[in-house]
């Protein structure tokens, strides 16, 4: 079967230093990574690692200086470097600061019609549209006319996932997409990504630093050691890992503190009577 | 050094303690007689969703309300003695240090990180190679090894978690009592925030500062955290040492958060 992404021998760097510098830094060198139609893939690893930067050349944003990639067996970028129209819709992508990602001056309904635009759909269809992509992601379509970022971050994310989905894509890159969020917020929006993969069927390249929004949620995992992404078996599993996956397993924090012992105005009383607090416990 | 150093705990002296504040952005209330007590030496969580007035606490007792929302209620203690508004409006930034989330925020991006030290360490009259053997002092607490190459950098130059420790290090300027933190590592990938809770951590128990951690994460509270208050709809639901809190939350919503919290370790919350 023909992967539905597939980065073979991918080598892309930057500039370093002032405007004049002619140094390059490598960020990504020997880079290959396959993502499956429907599949959910995790790329792990600390900032700076280059997981973004292997996004962006996924969505087409910048070319690779070597390298191949291929979107359902085609190149992504055709000899002139253009996306072909069909694919850019079929790859789309949320990140992570959902206020950064939207206009200030839209409403939440133009936020979302916007990839539907080429459509040239009747008014009221393109209302209904939207209405419909709102109520799949969880969003009362009431909250349409309001300016998108009037909303709550968790609710402007989900307003990102609906704008992601409204062209019916393959591949959806999440860039961080929960990391932003408070927990509780963080784990319906994983859900709910979940429950669109199952009903549409679409892939996720889900990048994160965090080590722990993986377990139950991608079918297979990466993480970036030495400028490519190196699949592991069970990122929580025992037996041998990268050095970049145990320096993030390292740095998960415990779930329940370490036992202290009891709190030091509770130890140490001194002559004076201690004056009482003012929430009891 | 001011008294409250020498004085043990236990005793009213080291304390900061805000009483029943309630905050209103026209009719609405935001913040509903929300009481809390720092003490130096121990870190209180402040938890909670987003939205549920967390925030605002935190501002409120650093007098920097955003327009638009006004204090209606609400008494501040210093070691047991009420401050009026000039007392209060003193405390920011010599006795109460504060850092905020997005560390790039807190910076001018068109002035040095040394400009920004020397601005700071003027108000004690530190000036010249004094307040720059201050700087280049307080960035090395803050875990800079060469930390003189610093301060003729731009804040456009430093990574999120240098910032970040460089924040704190601008914090501690004045040698406050008390950190204010607010979301310290939210911005910040999980091997930086390691590193970023071992400097706070080892600054509460150095210099004894008390420190009020305003979060979401409770992976951040089970680190770091020796008390714990919930808030939920501007309202505190919930307050408990930090392993009680963790074995048998009692509020509703502090099971949710704990539920929510556990799942990402992959384990149910505990009946």
């Amino acid at each position: 079967m023909t992967p539905l992404l597939e980065l073979r021998g991918v080598h892309h760097g930057y500039r370093q230093g002032g405007l004049f510098s002619r140094r390059r830094q490598p960020v990504l060198e020997e880079a290959g990574l396959t993502i499956g139609p429907g599949e959910c893939v995790a790329l792990l690893g600390p900032t700076g690692s280059g997981k973004s930067t292997l996004g962006r050349l996924m969505l087409g944003l910048e070319a690779p200086e070597a390298g191949r990639i291929l979107f359902e067996g085609q190149p992504l970028r055709d000899a002139r470097g253009r996306v072909a129209p069909a694919t850019r819709r079929a790859i789309q992508a949320v990140f992570q600061d959902p206020f950064g990602a939207t206009s200030p001056r839209l409403s939440a309904f133009a936020v979302v019609a916007e990839p539907l635009l080429a459509e040239r759909l009747p008014a009221a269809e393109l209302r209904a549209r939207v209405a419909g992509l709102m109520l799949r992601v969880g969003l009362e379509p009431g909250l349409m006319d309001r300016l998108a970022h009037r909303l709550s971050g968790g609710q402007l994310q989900r307003l990102c996932i609906a704008r992601a989905l409204a062209p019916g894509p393959r591949l959806v890159l999440l860039d961080e997409a929960v990391n932003s969020l408070d927990l509780e917020t963080q784990g319906r929006i994983l859900a709910l990504l979940a429950d669109l993969r199952r009903q549409a069927g679409v892939a996720y390249l889900f990048i994160t630093h965090d080590l722990r929004l993986v377990r139950g949620f991608a079918d297979r995992c990466y993480v970036m050691q030495e400028r490519r992404p190196v699949e592991v078996a069970d990122p929580f599993g025992p037996g041998p890992q990268p050095p970049a996956l145990a320096a993030l397993r390292a740095a998960i924090l415990p779930a329940r503190p370490r036992s202290r012992g009891p709190l030091a105005h509770e130890t140490l009383t001194t002559g004076a009577a201690p004056r009482q607090p003012i929430q009891q416990f | 050094m001011n008294a409250a150093l020498k004085a043990g705990p236990g005793t009213t002296t080291g304390t900061l303690a805000l009483e029943g504040l309630c905050l209103q952005a026209g009719e609405k209330r935001l913040v509903e007689d929300v009481s809390l007590t720092l003490r130096r030496g121990e870190v209180l969580a402040l938890v909670g969703t987003s939205g549920g007035g967390k925030s605002l606490t935190t501002l409120a007792l650093l007098g920097l309300l955003p327009p638009g929302v006004r204090q209606v209620a609400g008494l501040l203690r210093q070691d047991g003695v009420a401050l009026d508004a000039a007392g209060q409006a003193a405390l920011r930034g010599r006795r109460i240090g504060f850092v905020q989330q997005a560390p790039r925020g807190g910076f001018n991006p068109l002035v040095t990180i040394g400009r920004h030290f020397s601005e700071t360490l003027a108000c004690d009259g530190l000036r010249g190679p004094a307040a720059r053997a201050r700087a280049a002092a307080l960035l090395q607490e803050a875990g800079f090894p060469e930390p003189a190459r610093l301060l003729p950098l731009y804040p456009s130059q430093l990574s999120g978690g240098m910032l970040q420790r460089a924040m704190i290090a601008l914090a501690l300027a004045r040698q406050p009592d008390f950190l204010l933190a607010d979301e310290p590592t939210t911005d910040l990938d999980l091997v930086v925030q390691a590193q970023i809770l071992d400097l706070l951590d080892g600054l509460v128990a150095r210099r004894g500062i008390g420190l009020l951690l305003v979060t979401h994460d409770l992976s951040v509270v089970a680190r770091l955290a020796r008390r714990v208050a919930v808030m939920q709809a501007g309202r505190i639901v919930e307050e408990q040492p930090v392993d009680a809190f963790f074995a048998a939350p009692r509020h509703p919503h502090s099971r949710a958060l704990l539920a929510a919290h556990f799942a990402l370790y992959g384990e149910a919350l505990p009946a």
